[in-house]
């Protein structure tokens, strides 16, 4: 039984009894439903509908309330995370509290109720800790738990790490970079433990072998020391009968420390016949079964985390990915990289192995004194996105697109024109982070010459040019094309602010449009004439700057 | 001034008017018993394996052959205490033989600093074989034992933990056990690596060539060697090991050298198989180490081991030369020199200064004539040319320094047991010792 029910809030909750392809059904969009109530007695088929919809990794019940039976109160274990409270009746006073207080939260942080489909871990994780935030469940103590695979873990990590939502390592990462960011917090210390370096996992077996052989076929025994002759030999050499008698002087042994001692313990391997004092301590995992010297496992420091306030304001801002990870977007490079990139070019251009030009666009903002200002990370985000094919770059208020152009078809100017167009474009695209009075410039640079003038060149790309090849000014009107919907093939910008609707651009730089050839091709024609259209208005908009 | 060519002019007259007979009278001690053992004996000696050289270097070409296509392991074994920062660089010097088919055994007797933490490491990366340690210290003859028993070797190669060695010296140590299948123990040369440290270090760099490259040599040529270094010497495991090992120190290399002489082989010493080691620079830390050895002969060879000096027991004629040679020249004839040296004062109380001139010179003159041996004897003669210098020093160093040392030691130890009380061993095998009479 599905259902969608009005609360005494007219709220709209989703009631259901069973296990429903709720993602696929096309009857329940997600902005018929404020929350979910499950209505089943049973803990395993409570458990398998929350394995399909959850607040963090549903796309459409994202970040929802959701409710179970009062009877599975106390029941759900780890699931118990994603639940915000038990009830018989949606109805309930607190019930309806809890759903007001988790929307109002909700739409505080600016959050949507829909999100994408998860692709990666690290969007996994964000939305993770987002729902974490709306709960404001702020602060994450890993526990002890013996079916984990790290030992120690955070509950809810552990409940989607055993749904395969992300491995270890994966998490590691990111609370790592989290905290580097300052995003999270380390509070307090709960122990040092050592993990598989192959797999990551901390079931492991200590096993004591052999130094030379890696037997683990060993036995220790201890060694005598007979005052009177200097006899120093292992225990079994003195027994006689049950008796110690020295081997050397055939002296009997009375009396520890007074006439023998027992100096040490030497191990001896029962394959090698190797002797030595300390065993080699070897660790073997029981999930890949790779066997590690103790001194190559990786240490892991478990801590307590508590998501920061500028955490919060990163994770729930629409651009986390750029800021956060470099990794989200994969057409990111840090500077020095990019700058080892353009370096790199530039050889092989020298050398003959590129053939075309080397571009690297530079797009920048200004204020009114004309004073370059801070790289924002909406803009970054915007490159980022609106060249996916290209490396993108940002440092000293300047954000960079690199670009091979070529065109196979012997015209060149061409191709780099079409690459100006797209940084037209690009502008127009970002122009919603302006401020009042602030402009947002472009300009190019082409890597020419004979390699000699490429520190020039590099240093050059430092500079913004005092007259650029188009800018576009503040405008009230610009709207962000992703805000509401992050799905990153939204409707592009006209030059009016107005979305217009077109279809699927991406820019390539080794196939660019040819706008002056109208298509014969029949099928196409449409998309054509629509990317015809775009890019002359943008070469119109070029000249009627210049 | 005038007053120092006054006493030359007195000293020059007081000699015009002696003849060679008074001489020879006056300084009986020196004519009749020093020159012959040390400067004569010497000095034959040497002439005879120049003389035989050829033929000994066929003998030892194929003695090489035959070590270097046997190839046995060899089990370097290195006892000590607290001796952790000598141990990378004797390592490192061990790397550069030209033998290499060796072991490296570690043995720490209850150290109490780094040398855990150091030889651990060690053992980790390969460079030692096996660490071994003893919780507590149980003195160098156990820690060598200890070691000697997990030696996997065919000869144990005994080394110093300060000690550093020749390129060649681990091969050279080993050709006497081919040259000869009855020697079972090889003692090689011991010199000081720190001579220029300070003049006790350089006096002790004279005395170790006097000592050790030539008089070893001419003892191991008479077939009386009495003692191998415990600094550099090569054992056969087999026989170690019928004959237990150490026994308990001081001076147990020397014990363990009379231990193999009374099972009837060979030892013998390879005067080219060069050890470096450092010796004591002060004076105060000198005259412990030399009462400490002094004291093991009076332990071991005229008590332990008397039953060489009996005719009806165990009795071998070298055996019996040997002991009795280093029991008469070293303590017998050190309490006679104490009552010719007595007697000198007494009979020339009135010309006791030229006297003891007189004497130092003739001793001069004997340490320019040794020094001349240990030349012709010495494969690194630029080296040994620096020691020069201080020949003159060497009458005083062992002429009246060393001979105070050793009637010391001997005394307290013929009367009063002192090695028993010495601190270079635990004090609970010690007790055990002086019971046992070992």
């Amino acid at each position: 039984m599905i259902t969608i029910q009005n609360n005494d809030n007219n709220r709209r909750i989703l009631l259901l009894d069973s296990q429903f392809a709720l993602e696929e059904s096309p009857d329940f969009p997600d902005y018929l439903f404020d929350a979910v109530f499950i209505f089943n007695d049973s803990v395993e088929q409570t458990e398998s509908i929350l394995n399909d919809i959850n607040p963090v990794t549903s796309q459409k019940c994202c970040y929802k309330p959701f409710f179970v039976a009062r009877t599975l109160e106390g029941k759900m274990g780890d699931y118990s995370d994603l639940i915000d409270g038990y009830f018989d009746d949606w109805n309930d006073k607190d019930c309806l509290n809890k759903v007001e207080d988790i929307i109002n939260r909700r739409n505080d942080l600016g959050l949507s109720a829909a999100e994408e489909k998860i692709l990666s871990s690290n969007q996994f994780f964000v939305r993770l800790t987002r729902f974490l935030i709306i709960r404001n469940k702020l602060i994450l103590t890993p526990v002890l738990e013996n079916a984990s695979a790290s030992g120690y873990v955070i509950p809810i990590y552990n409940l989607f790490y055993k749904l395969g939502w992300f491995n270890l390592s994966e998490s590691f990462v990111f609370v790592q970079s989290m905290t580097e960011k300052g995003y999270f917090r380390t509070g307090q210390f709960l122990n040092r433990i050592y993990l598989c370096p192959k797999c990551q996992h901390s079931h492991l077996l200590y096993i004591e072998s052999c130094p030379k052989c890696n037997n683990s076929m060993i036995h220790s025994e201890e060694v005598i020391h007979h005052f009177r002759c200097a006899n120093i030999t292992p225990e079994s050499t003195y027994n006689f009968g049950g008796q110690l008698r020295c081997p050397k002087c055939h002296q009997m042994l009375h009396h520890i420390g007074v006439d023998y001692d027992r100096p040490a313990t030497v191990f001896t391997c029962d394959v090698c016949k190797n002797t030595f004092l300390q065993a080699k301590m070897q660790a073997l995992c029981t999930n890949c079964h790779t066997v590690e010297d103790v001194k190559s496992l990786i240490p892991i420091n478990v801590y307590i985390y508590e998501i920061t306030k500028e955490g919060i304001y990163a994770i729930t801002s629409l651009n986390i990915g750029f800021s956060i990870y470099t990794e989200f977007y994969d057409n990111f490079l840090e500077f020095n990289r990019f700058i080892n990139r353009i370096r790199l070019l530039a050889e092989q251009k020298f050398a003959g192995r590129i053939i075309g030009d080397v571009l690297i666009g530079k797009i920048w903002i200004i204020d009114a004194a004309s004073a370059t200002v801070k790289n924002r990370a909406e803009l970054l985000a915007q490159v980022c996105q609106y060249f996916p094919n290209n490396k993108v770059s940002a440092a000293n208020n300047i954000t960079y697109v690199n670009a091979i152009v070529t065109d196979y078809k012997g015209d060149q100017e061409q191709a780099v024109l079409d690459f100006q167009i797209m940084l037209s474009e690009a502008i127009r695209a970002a122009a919603y982070v302006l401020r009042k009075g602030e402009k947002i410039c472009y300009t190019y640079m082409k890597l020419e010459g004979n390699g000699s003038n490429i520190d020039d060149f590099l240093n050059d790309l430092n500079f913004v040019a005092s007259n650029p090849d188009d800018s576009v000014d503040y405008d009230p009107n610009a709207i962000n094309p992703n805000a509401g919907n992050t799905n990153f093939d939204s409707p592009l910008l006209k030059d009016d602010g107005t979305v217009e609707e077109t279809l699927d651009y991406t820019p390539e730089e080794e196939a660019p449009a040819e706008p002056e050839e109208p298509q014969t091709d029949e099928p196409e024609k449409t998309e054509n004439t629509s990317l015809f259209g775009r890019l002359k208005n943008s070469v119109c908009h070029i000249f009627s700057i210049h | 001034m005038s007053y120092i060519f006054d006493t030359l002019d007195t000293f020059m007259t007081w000699l015009n008017h002696l003849s060679f007979s008074s001489i020879v009278n006056t300084y009986w001690f020196i004519f009749f018993i020093e020159i012959p053992r040390y400067y004569l004996l010497e000095i034959i000696i040497v002439g005879y394996s120049l003389f035989t050289y050829k033929k000994q270097k066929k003998k030892r070409f194929y003695a090489r052959f035959r070590l270097f296509k046997d190839n046995p392991l060899i089990t370097i074994l290195v006892p000590g205490k607290n001796e952790g920062k000598n141990i990378y660089k004797l390592v490192k010097s061990l790397a550069e033989q030209t033998y290499r088919n060796y072991e490296i055994i570690i043995v720490d007797d209850g150290s109490d600093d780094y040398t855990p933490l150091i030889c651990t490491d060690l053992e980790r990366h390969g460079y030692i074989d096996l660490y071994l340690r003893c919780g507590v210290r149980g003195g160098k003859a156990s820690a060598a034992n200890y070691g000697a028993y997990h030696a996997k070797g065919k000869y144990i190669v005994h080394l110093d933990a300060d000690s550093s060695l020749d390129r060649d010296a681990i091969e050279k140590i080993l050709m006497p056990f081919y040259l000869d299948p009855k020697i079972k123990a090889v003692g090689g040369t011991v010199k000081v690596r720190n001579y220029k440290e300070s003049i006790c270090a350089s006096m002790q760099a004279i005395e170790y060539l006097k000592t050790i490259m030539v008089g070893r040599r001419v003892t191991d040529t008479l077939g009386i060697l009495h003692i191998i270094s415990g600094a550099f010497g090569a054992f056969e495991v087999e026989t170690l090991k019928k004959i237990g090992y150490w026994d308990i120190g001081p001076g147990l290399d020397g014990d363990i050298t009379q231990k193999i002489r009374k099972a009837g082989w060979k030892v013998a010493h390879a005067h080219d198989a060069v050890c470096l080691t450092s010796a004591p620079v002060k004076w105060k830390v000198l005259f412990k180490q030399r009462l400490r050895w002094s004291k093991s002969l009076i332990r071991f060879r005229v008590r332990k081991h008397r039953d060489i000096l009996y005719p009806n027991r165990n009795w071998s004629l070298s055996n019996f030369i040997s002991n009795m040679e280093s029991i008469v020249y070293d303590c017998v004839f050190n309490y006679i020199w104490l009552f010719y040296f007595i007697g000198l004062i007494t009979r020339f109380s009135n010309h006791i200064f030229e006297v003891m001139l007189l004497d130092f010179l003739i001793r001069i003159c004997l340490a320019f004539i040794a020094f001349g041996v240990i030349l012709i004897v010495t494969e690194r003669k630029r080296e040994e040319l620096f020691l020069i210098r201080f020949l003159p020093l060497t009458s005083l160093y062992t002429g009246y320094f060393m001979r105070t040392v050793r009637l010391l030691a001997h005394t307290k130890e013929l009367f009063f047991f002192s090695s028993y009380k010495d601190p270079w061993n635990p004090e609970k095998t010690s007790r055990y010792a002086q019971l046992e009479r070992a």
